[in-house]
């Protein structure tokens, strides 16, 4: 039994091992420090994001893996990153943002830009994000759409969403 | 140089996770877990199938087994229910190894609750059907009401490959 113990630890420790040598990369739950330049601009628009289906973001939070691939969308010029969860599971970038530090850093073009994330719950004030979502996150074309409370045919099937807007960093 | 030494690390990654998953296989089996994908599953074989699938309507995630060449391919996935029958649907589909697999070998083991069912797929490709599954969808997974959603067509620019959704519809094995 110890063998075994010594020879699956050993495997788990390659394993290990060679996923941080590759400069560590699991999406959404974690990678590296980023690297890049630090831009000198702030951007006030970020449309020129849209075509693109993640960004790479590093919380300030500190972290193992502090860097994850976020989602996102662009409303007026506005950046908002989006996150989904269960009752279960909530990705860590997440919570080192709503509950640790809303400071980050988001690398676009190997640039790396300083944000502030902003929890945003409210459903009326996040019902216009929606449209955009659905079409880039779920495949679904609509022209309006709103959060609905859990029907009671449905209990507990529901998952999580999470939205922050980002502003610029305090100076 | 530097392209040497990044292909070494990958290929070392590459070679323990084979062996690491390899091993997981020989000592019984790895069953999906969250996002990651498993091996063959276990649970009590249904006896029968049953006529209305409406209880899956509790159900927020099953297990689908398939077929990757010779090994045993399993991930969680949401399932739906429309009239009585019960369907499986996938975002991103055409990226998705477990639609590959089974499009390329429809025989399917779905397990609910603990319970494994012998099952064909089927792409649903009825707009009517494909119209009430997303609604269905969206209430029951999202908690969004949409103003006469329909699914997008082809591939958006911003999905980079990602997009195109599909459904399968659950009957019996032949």
């Amino acid at each position: 039994m110890s063998a075994w113990i010594r020879v699956i630890g050993g495997l788990a420790a390659a394993a290990l091992g060679s996923l941080g040598l590759t400069a560590c990369d699991l999406g959404a739950l974690g990678g590296t420090p980023l690297r890049g330049e630090p831009a000198t601009e702030k951007v006030r628009d970020w449309s020129f994001l849209e075509p693109r289906y993640a960004v790479e973001i590093e919380t300030h939070a500190s972290s193992f893996l502090p860097s994850a691939q976020a989602r996102f969308v662009v409303q007026d010029g506005v950046l908002w990153l989006y996150a989904m969860g269960t009752a279960d599971f909530e990705v860590p970038w997440v919570r080192r943002l709503r509950d640790q530090d809303p400071g980050f850093t988001i690398e676009v073009d190997g640039k790396l830009h300083q944000g502030r994330a902003v929890w945003v719950s409210d459903a009326d004030a996040l019902a216009p994000l929606l449209p955009a979502v659905l079409r880039k996150y779920h495949m679904v074309e609509t022209s309006r759409a709103r959060f609905v409370p859990s029907p009671e045919r449905f209990p507990g099937t529901q998952i999580r969403h999470g939205f922050f807007r980002v502003d610029p960093a305090p100076r | 140089m530097r392209l040497r030494v990044v292909g070494m690390r990958v290929a070392a990654f590459f070679a323990a996770l084979v062996l690491v998953v390899f091993v997981a296989w020989l000592v019984g089996g790895v069953e999906p877990y969250g996002p990651i994908a498993g091996g063959r599953l276990r649970g009590a074989p249904a006896e029968s199938l049953p006529e209305d699938w409406s209880f899956v309507d509790r159900v927020a995630e099953v297990q689908v087994e398939t077929h990757f060449g010779p090994l045993p391919w399993s991930v969680t996935t949401w399932c739906l229910e429309h009239q009585g029958r019960l369907y499986l649907p996938a975002r991103n589909c055409r990226s998705k190894r477990w639609v590959k697999n089974l499009l390329a070998d429809p025989e399917v083991r779905v397990r609910i609750r603990g319970r494994v069912f012998e099952l064909r797929a089927a792409e649903e490709k009825d707009p009517e059907i494909w119209r009430a599954l997303i609604e269905q969808m969206l209430i029951k997974y999202l908690g969004i009401e949409a103003e006469q959603p329909q699914p997008v067509t082809g591939v958006t620019p911003e999905s980079q490959g990602r997009a195109y959704g599909c459904a399968f519809r659950m009957e019996p094995r032949r």
